[in-house]
Formats: structure tokens, sequence, C-alpha cells
């Protein structure tokens, strides 16, 4: 795995908001920074280039968009992210290969302890 | 004296010379013989002999005549006498056996018994060409003409029994070429099905496992927030968005009007509606995306109102309104608002449940707005303010021109 970084400021990209908001209240239970959730690939991107982030947790499907768009702005960054996703992994467009994948429904221990591996959270 | 040749060098200075068209008629028709004879009482003596109703006879006096109406119409047989001024009959005769259209028109010659002319004869050999020694023996001739005339019909009869063949074969080409064609046709609309098909599993795959999603954190969140019902909650919550599944479904997952959506989540108070729950707003086609959070927040207030609120007792009300504001086609932001009144007097709650997190935070967060609670003594009230847009289904044209009318 990727070296474990200091910061854990956590995007969340998911457009269901009832989970955008599950995922967000998780995280900051378990310690994390939420940044976000953002609903949208504009929502993403604006939060990204505003406040920034260390790791991102993305959803694929954003309504009628998917997320590819910040997936590579996340990778020109040198951001890790988790991908969450009710699609199967053979459907992900090529810009999410390779990620860490939770299929949806998600358990929030699960989320927490792959974010882990990647940052520091205080416990 | 009359001859048919005057009649075909008339048609053909009007331009009519194309030949009689082979219609199938014509193997029933008379057959057209032509005779040709520089002598007039010969071709009497010729009709006299042939005179039937199976024969149609055309005279020709001389070499030009007969040509002429050789041009303008088919015939069985031509009996030639072959000695004519002119152009004789031989040398007639070598033209309509050079000339395609009629090359193959069987001759029957006229000549004298022991003639020299018998050795031009033979050279044109059997078949196409016969002979008669003048003067004519009549059951000779009506005999020979007979025979001609039946090869005639036969082929004929050939001829139509071919051009029906060959019809039939160009229509089972034109047949099997359109099978073909609507066979591919097939293949390819059945690959594109597929294609449907399989997007649309991957949809179903995709929705219900954030369907499942939503559940778990729907149950999550009531169990947290309400432990003593948590039975009773979650399955009124689970059947709140369920209701937006029929919803979305009978409008092929587009959009929905807005006071169906509000009605539907209210089914519980349907004789309340237009009683104590007063519903007031333009006509508008709510898009997809905003039906479920427009739609829980309204089963979260209405929840909240039976079990505080203004629907707690027998005589509150609840004005919902709902408005787009902003002039003709500009209207930029969609207001909605639901206050109660006349119900007992409220607090603000202590602690925020779910309830309140999917009235504010939810719907904050889905449609881009601002949600404002007040727990006034008289009533509660609960007022969103976000972008048309996000509500809006702009592919709706006819409830775009119901706003403008309600907007005049």
């Amino acid at each position: 795995m990727n070296e474990r970084r200091r910061g854990n400021r956590t995007l969340v990209v998911e457009d269901e908001p009832l989970l955008a908001m599950d995922v967000a209240d998780q995280l900051t239970d378990a310690g994390f920074e939420v940044v976000g959730p953002a609903t949208s690939v504009a929502n993403a991107l604006k939060l990204l280039d505003e406040v920034g982030c260390d790791i991102a947790v993305l959803d694929i499907h954003l309504g009628h968009e998917n997320s590819e768009p910040v997936a590579l702005a996340l990778k020109s960054r040198g951001n890790p992210f988790v991908v969450v996703s009710g699609n199967s992994q053979r459907q992900f467009p090529p810009g999410f290969k390779g990620a860490p994948f939770l299929s949806k429904p998600i358990s929030a221990a699960a989320l927490v302890s792959l974010l882990r591996t990647f940052v520091d959270v205080a416990e | 004296m009359q001859t048919l040749s005057n009649d075909a060098a008339a048609r053909l200075s009007e331009g009519l010379a194309e030949p009689e068209a082979v219609a199938p008629m014509a193997v029933e028709a008379p057959i057209n013989i032509l005779i040709v004879d520089d002598e007039p009482k010969n071709l009497m003596v010729l009709e006299t002999i042939l005179d039937d109703p199976r024969y149609r006879l055309v005279r020709a006096e001389s070499a030009d005549q007969a040509l002429l109406a050789l041009l303008s119409r088919q015939f069985a047989l031509i009996i030639l006498d072959i000695r004519m001024p002119g152009t004789t009959g031989l040398e007639l005769a070598k033209m309509i056996k050079e000339r395609k259209k009629s090359s193959l028109i069987p001759i029957i010659f006229l000549t004298a018994y022991y003639n020299e002319d018998q050795h031009v004869l033979d050279g044109y050999g059997s078949g196409a060409v016969d002979y008669l020694y003048k003067p004519v023996n009549s059951a000779v001739l009506r005999s020979k003409v007979s025979v001609f005339a039946d090869l005639h019909r036969k082929q004929l009869e050939v001829e139509f029994a071919n051009q029906a063949l060959q019809g039939e074969v160009a229509s089972r080409r034109r047949a099997e070429e359109q099978l073909r064609e609507l066979n591919v046709t097939l293949e390819q609309q059945v690959a594109e099905r597929t294609k449907e098909i399989q997007t649309l599993l991957n949809e179903v795959n995709h929705r219900s496992k954030n369907i499942l999603s939503l559940v778990l954190a729907i149950a999550k969140q009531t169990a947290v927030s309400a432990p003593n019902e948590f039975v009773q909650r979650f399955t009124r919550r689970v059947q709140a968005l369920s209701t937006h599944q029929d919803l979305l479904l009978n409008s092929q997952w587009r959009s929905i009007d807005f006071s169906t959506l509000i009605r539907a989540q209210l089914a519980h108070f349907e004789d309340l509606v237009g009683e104590r729950i007063i519903l007031s707003g333009p006509p508008l086609r709510v898009a997809a995306s905003a039906v479920q959070s427009i739609g829980m927040a309204v089963h979260e207030l209405a929840t909240n109102a039976v079990k505080h609120g203004a629907l707690s007792n027998q005589k509150g009300h609840v004005d919902i309104a709902w408005q787009l504001v902003g002039s003709g086609s500009d209207q930029r932001r969609f207001l909605m608002s639901w206050r109660e009144s006349d119900g007992p007097r409220i607090h603000a709650p202590r602690r925020r449940g779910f309830g309140s997190k999917v009235i504010k935070n939810m719907v904050e967060l889905s449609l881009d707005g601002e949600v404002n609670l007040e727990y006034a003594p008289s009533g509660f009230s609960w007022q969103l303010a976000c972008p048309t847009a996000k509500i809006r289904d702009h592919e709706a044209t006819e409830g775009l021109s119901d706003e403008k009318k309600a907007d005049q």
C-alpha cells in the first residue's frame, strides 16, 4: 500500500444525499475531517480546488454523470481514493481501475479501516 | 382498295411504329398473316382461301408496303410471291431474315413449278421457310398455314409461360432479398435490445444496491434516534421510500407532478387533505433527482406533525405552499413552506434526530438550498429556498407552459 499520510481530510463524493450524510457522519465519528459531501462532479472538483483533501471516497454514478473526472483530478494531485459503488468492478470506467473498492451497501467499519491504511487517524 | 400497309405508313408518321406489345390475350386473338403479291387478284384469292376467324390477313402489294407492315405489327407468317416488279420476293425475304425482329417469322413462298427459284429456296434450308407452287392448291395452303399458325400459338404459349416463370423468379428473388434485409434489421434490433437489457440490468444492479444502502442508513439512523419505536418508524420510512419508486416508475423515471408527490406522502391523512391540510402552488413537474428529497422531507414533516405538531390534535392546520420566484422563464428560485397552526404549544427539540437531519441537512445537500426551521409557540414552520433548476424537470414542456399560465 501507499505510504501513510499525516492529514486525514476526506472528500466524500456521493449523489444519494442520505448516504452521503451517513458516510460523512461515520467518518466524522471515526475521527476523520470530512470535506463535502459533494453530490456532483462540479461540486467535487470545486471542493478539491478550494479546500483540497488527503484522501477521497468516490461513488462512481452521480445521477446522469460519473465521477471519473474527479478520479483523474485526484490521481494528478497524488491523492489516493477508495471507490464505493453499486456497480460491479468490470463496469468501472478506466479512471477507476486499480483503486481499492467497496461494494454497496458498505459497512462503515470496513470503510474506516480501509481509509486508515492510507492516512493517520487518531483512534 | 385499302391495304393495311397504308395503315402502317400512317402509324409510322404518327410515331406509333412500335410493334404491338405481346399481351396474354394474343394466344386467343387471331394471328396476323402478311400476304404479299403485286397482283391484287392473287391477294383476293389468298383472302378467299384463308378466310377464317383465326387469321387476320394483312395485304401488301409491294416489298415497301410489306416492310412497313412488318414495322407496325407482329406476324405469325408471311406468304410471299417471288415474282414482283422492283424488289423481288427473294430480295424481300433476305431483308426480312436479316432484320432481327422479323428474322424468325416463317415464310411461305409462292413460286412457279420447276422454276429456277427452286434452287434458291433449297438454300434456305427447312423449318422457317416453305414454298407452294402456283396455281395454289387451296387445301394444301390451308393445311400449311394451319401448321404454322399452331406453331406460332405454341411459341406464344411458351413465351408467356417463360415470362410468367421469369416474373415468378424475379419476385422470389425480391422476396429473398427482402427477407435477407429483414433478417439483418432483426439481428441489429436483437443486438440493440440485448445491449439495452444489459444496460438496464446494470442500472437495476446499481439502483438496488443504492436502495439497500439507503435502507441500511435509515435503519442505523432510526435505531440511534428512536430505539423504542424502531420497527414502526423504520417501516414507515421504508414505505415512504417505496412510494417514490411507484411514482417514478409510472412516469418512466422522469418527473412527477409536485402535488401528486406531496399527496402520495400524505396518503395516511387523505381525509385531511383539503380540510386541515391545504396544498397551494402552481403546476410543476419535479425532476426525478429531487423526488426523493422532497418526498422524504414531507414524510418526516408529517410524522413530526402527527407526533408533536398540528396533526396531533383535532383542530390543527398545515399549509403546504410552493412557488417559483422570478419573472417568465427566469424563475430562478423555488420556495416551499410547511406551516403549522392551531396545534398544541410546541418547543424546539432538545436533541436533533434523524427526522430533522432529513428535513434540513439532507434537503440542503441534495437541492443545494437553504432550510429554515422555526419553532414558534403558535406552530412549527419549515421553509425551503433552492435553485429552480434543482427541482424542475426542464424537459417537461407541459409543466413549463402551465407555470407560465399560472404566472400571468
